[in-house]
C-alpha cells in the first residue's frame, strides 16, 4: 500500500487536516443514539408496533380479504386494509418524495414518477408492501396477525426482463401511465427513442479507422446493505403529528406528512439524529409506510413504532441498466463518435430510471466526455416484476462508466496505444480548457502509484505460481456535486451560537450518516472563528435535527454537507465579529467601525492597547449568547468539475477462476479537502461497494416466482475485513470551485470507476471481457473454456 | 426443570431476572441488555448472526448476543461496550485513528462497538496478532461504510499500546 499525504493548496488550521472525526469517541463507545434506541427508556409510553404485509407474489391482485381473525387476536390495536376509504382517497406518490427532491415540483433534483399507491391491492414484486397493515402490542403479535389475514389472490405470470415487458403475455403493470405497455414515456419529444443527438454521427461512423462495441449490464442485483434498518415512531393525536425517524432528511419528511395527511406544517414535528450508512436507501420509495403508520397511530391513539426487517431491506436495488455502446475512432486514438443505447429494466415501480438511461448520458457528455462531439443516444425503460431499482451510491455513473471505459480500453488495445493516452485525448468537461488538467493529474498520479509501467499487453502479463495471470486496468470519471450543481437544493442555513464562556454551539442541521459533514462543519467553524481562539474541541455540533427548532436541514448526500455548509460560515463568523464589535463599542466608548476582534479581544484598531476581552464582553454585561444565522444561496458560477481515476491490479487464477484484487489505487481531485481523514475514509470505504459489486454481491432471483432467494446478510456476500484488498487512496487539489473552499463531492464518486478498472484489469490478465457483474469464478472458468474452444476452432 | 431466576454480571454488576416476570425464557441476550438495562451500544441489525453488530463479551470471549438466549448467560460475565472508557487501549485506538492512508476507524459508527469488543477478545488471547489474524478475527463483522483499513490499523495500534504497558 502506498501512503500519499496530499499537499493542501491553502494551509488551514483545521479544514483539510488529518484528524479524528469529531464524534469518534461517542461512536466508538456506543454512546451515539440511533433510531432503534428511541423507544427505550420509557420516553414513549404505550408504544405499539406496526407491520405491513409483504406480498408473497410478484404479480398478483387481492380479490378477497378476511381480516376478522387478525382483528380478534388479543393485542391487536388497529388493522388497516387496502380497501379502507381513507386510504383509497390518498393520491398517488413517487419513489423520491422524501429524498433530495425539494418540495417545489418544478425543482426536482431527481425525476419523480407518480406510480405508487398507498397500501395497494395489487402486488408488482415479491415483498411489495401492500394489502393490509397491523398495529399491535408487540412485533410478534403483528406477525401473527398478518398471518391470520385470509387473502384470495388472483396470481398472474411473472416477467423479469425488459424484452418480456411488452410481450402479449405480460400484464400492463401501470395502465395509463406508460406510452406503450410497461414502457415509460421519457422526458422530451423524440423519435425512435433517440433522446439526444449532437454533431454528425453517421460521418464519424463512416470515417472511423477503428470501432469498439460493448453490450453490458450493471445493477439490479445489489443491495444497499445498510445495518441500521429504516423506520419511524409516529404519534398522531389532538391534530398534531410527532415523528422520530432515521430518515436522513428532516424537513422533507415533514413536507411529505403535510402533503398526504393534510396537517398544517407547524403541527408536524420530525426529529432525526444519527443514521447508519444508508447508501441512498432513503430514496427507494417505500416511504409510503410513513403514511400507513400515521393512520395506524391515529386509529389506535397510540404511538406506533415501525422498523423494517432484514427481508424488507432487501427489496430494492441499484437500477438495472443495459448500455449498448459503439465507439468510432481514428488511428491516432481520437474518438470521433459514440452511439449509446440505454435500456432500463425497472422493477414493479419507477426508480429514477430516466436519470440512468437518459439524463446521465446527456450530463456526462458535458461533464466527462465533452471532447467527443458526435453523439447519438437512445433511451428506453420498462417496468417488470423485479424489485424496484433506484438511487444507490454512485447512481447512474457506475452503470455508464462500466461499458464506456471498457469500450475505450478496446479502442486502445486495437490501436496499440496506452489506454491512459486515449483517455487523456478524449475526456474532460465542456467548461475547462482541453486537455483537462485535473484529468491528467489524477491519471498520472494513479499510474505512478499502481506501477502502471508493469502492465503488459493483454494476456502477456506475468504468470504467478504457474496458475495466476496478472493484469492492470484503469477507469476515470468526473467527481460530482460542485457547488454550482446544487442550486436545486435551495438555500443553506447555518447558525453559530457563541456562549458566554466562548464555547460555541454549531447548528448546521444534517443527519450524520457517516459521510462526515459534521466534522467538516466543526473544522470550518473553528477556522472561521479563529479570532476567538476557538478550537474544534470548543464547539458542540448539534447532532439532533428537530423540525420544530427552525433551521432547515441539508441532506448528507455525496458528502456535500462537508462544503456547502462551510461555505456559509465566513459570513456567519463575520456576523459574530460584528456583534462583538457592537457590544465592545459600548464598553470601549468607541464606534464599532473603529474596532476589530482578534486573539479573543475586541480592540481599537488605531490603539490596540485599548481592548476588552471577548470573555469580558460576554460575562460582564448580561451573558446573552451571540447568535449569528446565515441563509446562503449557492454560488452559481459554473466552474467545471474535477476528475477521479481508478486503477486496479488483479491476479486471476486460471485453474479456479478466482480473482484476487491485489491493489486498488484511487486518485480523486476534490478541489479542497475538507477533512483529510474523513475523505480518505470515503475513498477506502467506497471500495466495500466498488470491489464487492465487482466480485461478490449478487441478488439471486427465482426466475419462476420472482422471489429473491438470498435476501439476507448470510447469503448476500458483502466484503469483510478478510476480503478487503490493499487500497491506496490519494487526494488532490487541482481543480477549484467558486466558493471560499471550492470543493466537490467525493462520497458518490469514490466507487464510480472501481468495477470498471477491475473489469479492464481482468481482461488485461486473461483476455476475456465480462458483460455483467459480479465476475464470479464460474463466469471466469466458463469464459476461459469458451475462449479455448474458439481458439481451437480458429486453429482448425 | 426451568430456572425461575437467572443471574449474571453485566459490566461488573450483578443482574437478576425472574423468568416469566422480568424476561421471557426465550428472550435474546441482546434484547435484555438493550431493553432491560438500556445498554444501547449493543446494536440490533440482521438478527441472523451475520453482521456482528450485537457482539458482546461472555467471560471475555466474543459472542453474538442476538443469537443466544439470556438464560444461557446465567452465572457468567457479560461485558458490553459501556464497560469501556476512552482510556481503554482498544477504544482509544479506534477514536484516534487518523493516520494518513488509513482513513478513520468508523464512519457512521453503527457497527463500531462490535468491532471494538471483537478486538478485545482477540487481543486477550493473542497480544501480537499478525495482520491476517486480525482480519480473520474481524471477518464476522460487517462495516458497510468499509472502514476496514482504519479498523485493522486501530487494532494493530491497540496491540502495540497493550504491549507497551506490559513492557513497563
Amino acid at each position: 500500500m502506498t501512503k500519499t499525504v496530499y499537499e493542501p493548496r491553502v494551509k488551514r488550521n483545521y479544514v483539510g487536516a488529518y484528524r479524528p472525526k469529531i464524534d469518534a469517541r461517542e461512536k466508538t463507545l456506543g454512546k451515539v443514539r440511533f433510531f432503534q434506541d428511541v423507544t427505550l427508556g420509557g420516553m414513549f409510553p404505550n408504544t405499539i408496533y406496526g407491520g405491513i404485509l409483504q406480498s408473497p407474489y410478484a404479480n398478483a391482485t387481492i380479490v378477497g380479504m378476511d381480516t376478522s381473525d387478525a382483528e380478534a387476536l388479543p393485542g391487536v390495536r388497529a388493522v388497516l386494509r387496502y380497501d379502507d376509504p381513507e386510504i383509497r382517497a390518498l393520491k398517488l406518490t413517487t419513489h423520491a418524495w422524501t429524498d433530495t427532491a425539494v418540495t417545489p415540483f418544478h425543482r426536482d433534483t431527481i425525476p419523480r414518477f407518480f406510480d405508487r399507491v398507498f397500501l395497494p391491492g395489487s402486488a408488482k414484486h415479491v415483498g411489495d408492501q401492500m394489502g393490509v397493515a397491523v398495529a399491535a402490542d408487540s412485533p410478534d403479535i403483528v406477525h401473527e396477525a398478518l398471518k391470520l389475514v385470509k387473502i384470495e389472490w388472483d396470481v398472474h405470470p411473472v416477467f423479469l426482463e425488459a424484452e418480456d415487458a411488452v410481450s402479449a403475455k405480460a400484464d400492463d403493470l401501470h395502465p395509463g401511465l406508460c406510452e406503450e405497455k410497461n414502457k415509460i414515456k421519457l422526458h422530451g419529444d423524440f423519435q425512435d427513442d433517440v433522446s439526444f443527438e449532437t454533431g454528425d454521427i453517421e460521418k464519424a461512423k463512416s470515417e472511423a479507422d477503428v470501432t469498439a462495441h460493448t453490450d453490458m449490464v450493471y445493477g439490479g442485483n445489489v443491495s444497499h446493505g445498510t445495518l441500521d434498518f429504516r423506520g419511524l415512531l409516529i404519534k398522531w393525536d389532538s391534530g398534531r403529528i410527532d415523528c422520530w425517524t432515521n430518515h436522513y432528511y428532516t424537513d422533507q419528511t415533514r413536507m411529505y406528512l403535510h402533503e398526504y395527511l393534510d396537517v398544517p406544517i407547524n403541527r408536524i414535528r420530525v426529529v432525526n439524529g444519527h443514521c447508519g450508512a444508508h447508501m441512498g436507501k432513503w430514496n427507494m420509495g417505500e416511504d409510503g409506510y410513513y403514511i400507513i403508520m400515521a393512520f395506524l397511530a391515529k386509529r389506535s391513539g397510540r404511538p406506533v413504532y415501525y422498523r423494517m426487517d432484514v427481508h424488507e431491506e432487501f427489496h430494492d436495488t441499484r437500477n438495472l441498466t443495459r448500455f449498448v455502446i459503439d465507439l468510432y475512432a481514428k488511428n491516432d486514438g481520437a474518438i470521433t463518435g459514440m452511439e449509446i443505447e440505454g435500456i432500463g429494466t425497472m422493477g414493479g415501480y419507477y426508480g429514477p430510471m430516466e436519470y440512468n438511461v437518459q439524463f446521465i448520458v446527456e450530463e456526462s457528455a458535458e461533464r466527462i466526455f465533452a471532447p467527443i462531439k458526435n453523439l447519438r443516444v437512445r433511451s428506453k425503460a420498462y417496468f417488470t416484476n423485479r424489485v424496484p431499482g433506484g438511487v444507490m451510491r454512485g447512481i447512474g455513473n457506475l452503470q455508464l462508466c462500466w461499458p464506456l471505459l471498457q469500450a475505450v480500453d478496446i479502442i486502445a488495445e486495437k490501436l496499440g496505444i496506452d489506454p491512459i493516452d486515449v483517455i487523456k485525448k478524449n475526456f474532460g468537461d465542456m467548461w475547462s480548457p482541453y486537455p483537462n488538467e485535473s484529468l491528467a493529474a489524477v491519471l498520472d498520479k494513479g499510474a505512478e502509484l499502481i506501477g502502471w509501467d508493469r502492465r503488459r499487453k493483454t494476456g502477456e502479463g506475468e504468470l504467478i505460481d504457474g496458475r495466476s495471470k496478472r493484469g492492470f486496468g484503469v477507469a476515470v470519471w468526473n467527481q460530482w456535486h460542485a457547488e454550482w450543481q446544487e442550486n436545486a437544493r435551495g438555500r443553506i442555513e447555518v447558525a453559530f451560537r457563541v456562549n458566554p464562556d466562548l464555547s460555541v454551539t454549531l447548528i448546521s442541521p444534517t443527519c450524520e450518516t457517516g459521510a462526515g459533514g459534521n466534522s467538516a462543519c466543526v473544522f470550518a467553524c473553528a477556522d472561521n472563528l479563529s479570532f476567538l481562539n476557538i478550537t474544534p474541541e470548543d464547539i458542540h455540533w448539534v447532532p439532533v435535527n428537530d423540525s420544530d427548532l427552525g433551521l432547515k436541514d441539508c441532506p448528507p448526500t455525496d458528502s456535500i454537507v462537508s462544503f456547502l455548509m462551510p461555505e456559509a460560515m465566513p459570513e456567519c463568523a463575520a456576523k459574530v465579529k460584528d456583534e462583538f464589535k457592537r457590544r465592545g463599542a459600548l464598553m470601549l466608548d468607541a464606534e464599532p467601525d473603529e474596532l476589530d476582534v482578534d486573539d479573543a479581544k475586541v480592540f481599537v484598531k488605531s490603539d490596540p492597547s485599548r481592548f476588552v476581552t471577548c470573555w469580558s464582553v460576554m460575562m460582564d454585561v448580561d451573558c446573552v449568547p451571540i447568535y449569528a444565522h446565515v441563509v446562503r444561496s449557492n454560488n452559481k458560477t459554473v466552474t467545471g468539475l474535477p476528475c477521479g481515476a481508478w486503477f486496479a491490479e488483479v491476479e486471476v487464477d486460471i485453474e479456479t477462476g478466482e480473482i484476487e484484487v491485489k491493489h486498488v489505487v484511487l486518485v480523486n481531485d476534490v478541489g479542497q479537502v475538507m477533512h483529510a481523514s474523513g475523505a480518505e475514509s470515503q475513498q477506502l470505504g467506497a471500495q466495500e461497494l466498488g470491489v464487492g459489486e465487482a466480485l461478490t454481491e449478487d441478488l439471486q432471483y427465482d426466475r419462476r416466482t420472482g422471489a429473491i432467494l438470498n435476501r439476507n446478510y448470510l447469503d448476500y456476500k458483502m466484503l469483510t475485513a478478510a476480503d478487503f484488498p490493499e487500497i491506496s487512496p490519494c487526494l488532490m487539489e487541482v481543480w477549484k470551485g467558486a466558493g471560499k473552499y471550492g470543493a466537490a463531492g467525493l462520497a458518490e464518486a469514490a466507487l464510480t470507476g472501481t468495477p470498471t478498472a477491475i473489469g479492464n484489469a481482468v481482461h488485461n490478465a486473461i483476455g476475456v471481457r465480462f458483460d455483467s457483474l459480479p465476475i464470479t469464478p464460474k463466469k471466469v472458468l466458463d469464459a476461459l473454456e469458451k475462449k479455448e474452444r474458439q481458439s481451437g476452432k480458429e486453429e482448425r | 426443570m426451568e430456572k425461575e431466576k437467572i443471574c449474571f454480571t453485566v459490566n461488573g454488576e450483578d443482574q437478576v431476572f425472574e423468568i416469566g416476570r422480568d424476561i421471557e425464557s426465550d428472550a435474546r441476550l441482546s434484547t435484555v441488555l438493550r431493553e432491560k438495562l438500556g445498554l444501547t451500544g449493543v446494536r440490533i441489525s440482521c438478527e441472523q448472526g451475520a453482521c456482528g453488530a450485537c457482539t458482546v463479551l461472555l467471560d471475555g470471549k466474543s459472542v453474538l448476543s442476538c443469537m443466544m438466549f439470556a438464560v444461557d448467560a446465567d452465572g457468567r460475565e457479560v461485558t458490553t461496550i459501556e464497560a469501556f472508557g476512552e482510556s481503554d487501549p482498544v477504544a482509544s485506538s479506534f477514536i484516534e485513528m487518523a493516520e494518513p492512508g488509513y482513513g478513520t476507524a468508523m464512519q457512521c459508527g453503527f457497527c463500531t462497538p462490535g468491532f471494538v469488543l471483537e478486538a478485545h477478545a482477540l487481543l486477550s488471547e493473542n497480544a501480537s496478532p499478525a495482520k491476517d489474524e486480525i482480519k480473520e478475527a474481524l471477518s464476522g463483522h460487517i462495516c458497510r461504510c468499509g472502514c476496514y483499513h482504519g479498523i485493522i490499523r486501530a487494532v494493530e495500534n491497540a496491540a502495540e499500546k497493550i504491549r507497551e504497558v506490559e513492557r513497563r
